[in-house]
């Protein structure tokens, strides 16, 4: 008997519109829009063969970013149908897949991991446009 | 894919009389066939008819039903269509012939229209549909 395996996709959305204005989205219309792009490229045979082990583990709606659990044979599925999104309730948006793991650890490494990165890059942005504005004034 | 397999007589020289009895023969193996030939009939409930177009319309919802824009996406063309009988001649890959078949018994209805594909005959040969007979009709 083998141990049933799986499979963590670490994906990130990413929105067409200005950050400004919030778009309000939660676990579950991310979760409504993944089943529908699976349902519209693969038909009834695709949700029925994916649902079995196909579960949203987290979602942050500041950070954008989430993670999927599918069973090993699938998530080949998961990830086309991940990327054949292009729209979640009318504002057009992409989907990213940032990691794909083994386990549910390594992928939260690599969640964290990006984060930190994302946050020095915004702080230099931030510190680059503070010395800009005191030369300016 | 053709193999053939030409088989000598071994006892050649042993006397003439075998050499007449056994002609040399060879074996042909045919495999991996790249398309598949059906014939498909339509059935209502309520009888109506399709046209070609309209038929080929109701195969490829069947596949979306089942299969998304994957199945939708099948190579299937339509060699010969019979309008009286709404029997259809389609050419299909034979990788995808289990999809096909799924794909059309799960299908069952169009426009609001209860209806079914009857499967009458498969094979990788066409010359096998051209020419059969327990199609034969004598008048």
């Amino acid at each position: 008997m083998v141990r049933f395996k799986n499979r963590y996709i670490l994906f990130e959305i990413i929105y067409d519109e200005d950050e400004n204005n919030k778009i309000n989205i939660n676990y579950n219309i991310v979760l409504n829009a993944i089943k529908t792009s699976i349902e519209q490229n693969f038909g009834a045979y695709g949700i029925g063969i994916t649902q079995s082990s196909f579960t949203m583990k987290y979602f942050s709606p500041v950070t954008k970013i989430g993670i999927l659990r599918s069973s090993r044979k699938q998530f080949n599925m998961i990830w086309a149908s991940l990327t054949f999104i292009n729209n979640i309730q009318n504002n057009r948006c992409l989907v990213r897949v940032l990691h794909v793991g083994g386990t549910i650890k390594s992928t939260q490494k690599a969640a964290i991991k990006y984060d930190q990165e994302q946050l020095l890059l915004i702080y230099s942005q931030l510190s680059k446009r503070k010395s800009m504005n005191h030369f300016i004034f | 894919m053709i193999n053939t397999n030409k088989r000598k007589n071994v006892d050649d020289k042993i006397n003439v009389k075998t050499k007449i009895a056994l002609p040399k023969y060879s074996t042909i193996t045919v495999s991996d066939n790249e398309f598949q030939y059906v014939k498909v009939n339509l059935e209502f409930e309520k009888p109506r008819k399709l046209s070609e177009g309209f038929y080929k319309k109701a195969i490829t919802t069947a596949l979306y039903e089942a299969f998304g824009n994957i199945g939708a996406g099948l190579f299937i063309d339509i060699l010969e269509f019979d309008f009286e009988k709404q029997n259809c001649l389609l050419r299909i890959p034979n990788d995808n012939i289990s999809m096909f078949g799924s794909a059309l018994t799960l299908f069952h209805s169009f426009e609001n229209n209860p209806c079914r594909f009857n499967i009458i005959y498969t094979s990788p040969f066409l010359i096998s549909l051209a020419h059969n007979s327990r199609f034969w009709n004598p008048s």
